[in-house]
């Protein structure tokens, strides 16, 4: 028979880890429920975002930047118990790894590339109450820095929902020419700074639009995660706690079945 | 002229004898009933063994057979000396009863040296101690719980989970690389087992150097209470006289203490502990005294133990442990997993694993197998929850390589061939320790963990 000291002292730790996991449970439940409402949104907008874009002259992104170098925005998650949310994103890395232009979102991601020893030249955390000012103002700078690269990578787990969220590589802009269709347009400005404007617009909303994307894959992979524990250390919590009731009920019997022969020696003994 | 009783009362095996009041007989004297058996017509013969005395000049009497076809008022002849058995080299390649008769069929023991069943303990001046490892070739006893020659060794288990196969995998081991004699005791186990371990001493060619003595779980128990101490009066027939060295084997022990506890409560004795005999203590300790190693030899002896209920705080597992050098305990979660022979690395254990005895190499690769794996365990609730993928990376790693050495732990046995259809594995101590010492160093990391699962050295895995 197991030992009822050990026996509550695991209860006991299993009873805490279920304590912890329901709190992040219903944590998670709360975030998910925001920012799916937040990417409910910008899936509304992005295309009028997509058709404001194919407006610009077809040479602000494209024709020469074609020859530019490739960059590689890869979205990962900040935290752990995430379950598969960042290995599946991993073969898409990997064939980027001679990429010398890789920028790491997410600090799982950064200790990803460091046991993969794939090398990166930007990092930046992806969890943050100011994602407008400490990632994509940032990003955004760099690709504008480098012209904005035509042939920028997004590294990323599309989100459909909570249970499906599949990894893939998605272009930052279009890259057919045939999309693009510039349109006669009467402005006061002129037309260069007009495509310029679109696409500093554009680009900081994709961006966006992938911050969030990742954000909620992250708490909808921890929600999953965190429902999972719940329910294990549930079944967990069950099964000592019916190990400690059969060793308490083993220990009983055997207390009484040794009062009560004891007393029938007695008994028999006095009786001669 | 004999000194003779009369039979006022027969409970089950405990037959009451009246005496004379000045010819009562000593405790432990044997007595024998002969009378015509009421089904046959035949002449019939029982021994006893006096237990107790009691008021009235009435003594209490142990029988070793059956007792049907008694009646009281019958006479009983008071042998005037204690149980005694034949030993010695003509008892070799044969098997006993506990009370000496041969029951293999062939010729009885003439001219033999008769030995009381029971005798006293070596004295503390004649005992000898060594610190040698007894090489078993079974990788998880010989690194984790090695045997000390001339010690004693228990081997744990609860009902089922392979105690059996495991200590006729080391006669089979053991006996055909010892010079010295074998002696088995079976105490209340299966028959079949006795049977199958005669006929494999036979195949294998050990049985000349073997003595067998069974009391098994269909005999009375005043038969299973002596059994193990004739054995041990063999050999200590060959540790002093022969001046040999002796290979003792004892299944089960536990039975042994049943035994008395079925004794004790038909003798009315007020039961302690979880219901076992008062006299728990003293009855093994009379016993484990015994199986001592003096100046003319070793007896070095193997028990299985059973654990009633896999609970090792039971009071006959628990005055076990303290006689022994080295633990080997079976767990039925191993067995459940599939892992043959279910040894708990944790829970196992010997004195003799000692860096000054055993070796820095052998102690610290034990030290971090036990490591390793005790780390596992303690992550076991959380993979259990949160599953694998959610640990850290360093115990990703551990977990990975405890798994391994849980599977490397496992081997064929030559004795189980016939179920596991793999040929049996005497692997030595030095490749033991460099099987595991190159797991723990990562360098099997790639190699997926079944591979390591029924393997005898670690050059198998990778074949």
């Amino acid at each position: 028979m197991a030992d009822i000291t050990l026996l509550k002292q695991r209860l006991s730790n299993i009873s805490s880890v279920h304590e912890i996991t329901e709190a992040m449970q219903i944590i998670t439940t709360i975030l998910i429920g925001r920012s799916q409402k937040l990417l409910h949104y910008r899936r509304k907008i992005q295309p009028y975002f997509d058709r404001l874009l194919f407006s610009v002259n077809s040479g602000q992104v494209s024709n020469e930047k074609s020859q530019e170098a490739e960059w590689v925005i890869a979205f990962f998650s900040e935290k752990g118990f995430v379950s598969g949310f960042n290995q599946q994103l991993l073969p898409s890395l990997a064939k980027y790894r001679n990429n010398p232009n890789i920028i790491i979102v997410g600090e799982k991601g950064r200790q990803y590339c460091e046991k993969m020893r794939i090398p990166f030249k930007h990092y930046f955390h992806a969890a943050t109450s100011i994602p407008h000012e400490s990632i994509i103002e940032p990003i955004y700078n760099i690709l504008k820095k480098h012209n904005f690269p035509r042939r920028t990578k997004i590294i990323i787990n599309k989100y459909n929902n909570m249970f499906q969220q599949k990894p893939g590589i998605i272009d930052l802009f279009p890259i057919f020419e045939t999309v693009y269709k510039p349109t006669e347009t009467i402005t006061d400005v002129d037309r260069s700074s007009l495509d310029e404007l679109i696409i500093d617009k554009f680009v900081r909303d994709r961006l966006y639009y992938f911050f969030i994307q990742n954000y909620t894959g992250e708490i909808g992979s921890k929600l999953l995660v965190m429902k999972n524990a719940v329910e294990n250390s549930e079944t967990l919590r069950n099964e000592i706690k019916r190990d400690i009731y059969v060793a308490r009920q083993s220990s009983i019997t055997q207390e009484l079945s040794e009062v009560v022969s004891a007393y029938k020696v007695l008994q028999t003994r006095e009786a001669k | 002229m004999a000194n003779i009783g009369k039979i006022v009362q027969v409970i089950g095996p405990i037959i009451d004898v009246k005496f004379a009041p000045d010819q009562i007989p000593d405790i432990r004297n044997a007595l024998v009933i002969n009378f015509k058996n009421i089904r046959d017509g035949k002449d019939k013969s029982i021994i006893a063994e006096i237990a107790l005395q009691t008021e009235g000049n009435v003594v209490k009497a142990v029988a070793l057979q059956p007792t049907e076809g008694l009646a009281r008022g019958m006479d009983v002849i008071d042998t005037g000396k204690p149980l005694e058995i034949a030993v010695g080299r003509k008892c070799l390649g044969r098997l006993f009863n506990p009370w000496g008769e041969v029951i293999d069929g062939g010729e009885p023991i003439t001219g033999a040296d008769f030995y009381p069943v029971r005798r006293p303990a070596p004295k503390f001046e004649d005992l000898e101690f060594q610190d040698e490892i007894y090489e078993t070739g079974i990788k998880a006893i010989d690194l984790l719980s090695p045997y000390v020659k001339g010690g004693k060794t228990g081997l744990f288990g609860g009902a089922g989970v392979g105690k059996t196969v495991v200590i006729m995998e080391m006669i089979h081991n053991m006996a055909k690389h010892h010079g010295g004699i074998s002696i088995f005791a079976g105490v209340g186990e299966r028959t079949r087992e006795g049977n199958d371990l005669w006929l494999e001493m036979k195949e294998t060619g050990v049985i000349d150097k073997t003595i067998l003595l069974f009391g098994q779980m269909g005999d009375l128990p005043g038969s299973r209470l002596i059994v193990a101490q004739s054995a041990l009066a063999q050999a200590e027939y060959f540790r002093d006289v022969a001046k040999q060295d002796v290979l003792f084997f004892i299944d089960n022990i536990f039975r042994f203490v049943q035994a008395g506890s079925e004794i004790s409560t038909l003798l009315g004795r007020i039961p302690s502990a979880v219901g076992y005999q008062p006299t728990l203590d003293i009855e093994m300790g009379r016993l484990e005294e015994r199986i001592a190693s003096t100046k003319n030899g070793f007896i070095t002896s193997i028990q299985a133990v059973y654990v009633p209920a896999d609970d090792f705080t039971d009071p006959a597992a628990a005055i076990t442990f303290s006689h022994l050098d080295s633990v080997t305990v079976l767990s039925r979660k191993i067995v459940e997993m599939g892992i043959y022979p279910a040894i708990d690395p944790l829970s196992s254990s010997s004195r003799i694993l000692n860096p000054d005895l055993v070796g820095d190499d052998h102690y610290s690769t034990a030290m971090s197998v036990k490591k390793i794996i005790q780390r596992y365990t303690e992550l076991q609730d959380i993979i259990a929850i949160l599953g694998i993928s959610e640990l850290p990376e360093e115990d990703r790693i551990t977990v990975n390589r405890a798994r391994k050495i849980r599977n490397f732990l496992s081997q064929p046995f030559h004795v189980a061939e016939q179920f596991t259809g793999m040929q049996g594995k005497f692997v030595k101590t030095e490749d033991t320790i460099s099987g595991f010492q190159r797991i723990l160093q990562g360098e099997f990391d790639d190699v997926p963990e079944q591979n390591f699962l029924m393997k005898g050295t670690i050059d198998e895995v990778t074949k």
